[in-house]
């Protein structure tokens, strides 16, 4: 019996999750060390000043994104890891589609389980300014953003699976194919958090780049899954 | 019936066995003999459909004469060193699992009798139990219980007794007779006879690099 794309594909993603909920560690470790850097960020920065307020807000709030997501994204193949498993998955009749859609799935909850909080957090630190952060335009730039970088996150997670030094190694990739969509990230969460108009057209080019990756992703995952 | 033809391979340039060529008719068990190192858990890894050949191919005429080229639809793969288990779950999310992964829809049932047919039928071992405190032949009974659960027609075992005792060596062989015996065929590599004594094998020696080189000089001359 010939297995069903979407069969497959909610295995994979109920497979792991029960295995990153069985080693909660991995789970919570990105948004413990997001809220360490929130609250090293405040404790630098003091009391901030009017006119800069949207800056400091949006440059918290996505380098400690960043700098968490790619915590998470660097661990998403370790349960596969353990004992061969992503060899054997290696020679089961896995779609490679469905493959990468259910580790996309799982990247884009854990995305969403760091982003969230730093969102709130950051919400309660700048409480007292006057800034629009209740916009449903911001949250949608914060899901557009991670929907790009998981995406550039899974990809490079699977680049980097068997290389030596990979913990060295991801940044280095990681870093500077994410600055786009950080860059239109941060464009446009300041012009809707400080009601500057423009956020629109950062929009549409956050959804340019995480449409990019996401066909990149899925075009090019089978073939580094096989070359593995 | 299993086809391979002319399979090549080569490693960091360098290479490791070429023109390897055999057929494995079914209810026949292929034993592929060679010294160490000279690649022959690579060859099963090829089989697999987890490296990629450098030249050849491959191909699995099932039992309605329908040829596959992917022979991933119709192989289950044992690795020597590893059984491929999620070490954090426990046995019945793993078998389960595993099944899915290939279309299988086992009730509890199904997977309790065949975890019970490989000893490993006391309650506490299925659920809430992770398979990292399972002893390693007990582990190894567990991927053997997915191997027979996967309902493959087509066994790659790569040293399948490592790790089992007595008991499990001499169930090991019953399973493989009785696949064998349903018409189902399997490539085996154990440097322990026993894994396969009392059952009839082909023998394929998976010649060295030094051994090929000899073999072309002599056929040159």
């Amino acid at each position: 019996m010939k297995p069903s794309f979407f069969s497959q594909y909610w295995c994979m993603v109920s497979q792991g999750w029960k295995a990153d909920l069985a080693d909660k560690e991995r789970l919570i470790t990105p948004l413990l060390f997001a809220i360490t850097v929130l609250l090293l960020f405040n404790f630098c920065f003091e009391e901030v000043s009017k006119g800069i307020e949207g800056q400091v807000f949006t440059a918290e709030l996505y380098l400690t994104t960043l700098f968490a997501l790619q915590m998470s994204y660097v661990r998403i193949f370790v349960p596969d890891q353990q004992d061969k498993v992503f060899s054997l998955l290696q020679s089961y009749p896995l779609n490679y589609s469905a493959w990468f859609l259910s580790k996309y799935t799982l990247a884009l909850l854990y995305s969403l389980l760091v982003f969230v909080p730093v969102m709130l957090l950051c919400g309660l630190f700048f409480s007292g300014a006057d800034l629009n952060i209740w916009s449903a335009e911001l949250w949608l730039g914060g899901l557009l953003s991670i929907i790009g970088l998981s995406t550039l996150g899974i990809l490079l997670s699977t680049l980097t699976l068997k290389a030596s030094g990979r913990e060295m190694l991801f940044p280095l990739l990681y870093f500077p194919l994410a600055v786009p969509v950080l860059l239109a990230s941060v464009q446009a969460s300041l012009s809707f958090l400080t009601s500057v108009p423009g956020g629109w057209h950062w929009m549409g080019i956050l959804a340019g780049f995480d449409i990019i990756y996401f066909t990149l992703g899925v075009l090019l995952f089978g073939e580094l899954v096989t070359a593995v | 019936m299993l086809i391979v033809k002319s399979l090549s391979f080569s490693f960091e340039h360098r290479r490791l066995f070429q023109g390897v060529s055999f057929q494995v008719e079914p209810g026949s068990l292929l034993h592929l003999k060679g010294a160490n190192g000279v690649g022959k858990s690579t060859f099963l890894g090829i089989l697999a459909g987890i490296r990629k050949a450098d030249k050849g191919s491959l191909e699995f005429i099932d039992q309605e004469k329908k040829a596959h080229s992917d022979i991933r639809m119709v192989s289950a793969y044992l690795s020597a060193e590893a059984n491929g288990l999620y070490t954090k779950m426990d046995a019945i999310d793993n078998l389960r699992f595993w099944c899915t992964l290939r279309g299988l829809n086992p009730s509890d049932d199904d997977l309790v009798s065949s975890m019970e047919t490989w000893g490993l039928g006391h309650r506490l071992l299925r659920q809430n139990f992770p398979v990292e405190q399972f002893s390693t032949g007990m582990r190894r009974r567990l991927a053997l219980a997915r191997l027979s659960l996967s309902q493959a027609s087509c066994w790659l075992l790569d040293e399948p007794i490592y790790g089992l005792d007595d008991k499990g060596i001499k169930l090991f062989r019953s399973h493989l007779k009785e696949h064998l015996e349903r018409g189902g065929l399997g490539v085996i590599i154990s440097h322990d006879k026993l894994a396969f004594e009392g059952i009839k094998t082909v023998d394929y020696h998976l010649k060295s690099r030094v051994d090929q080189a000899k073999n072309e000089k002599k056929d040159q001359g």
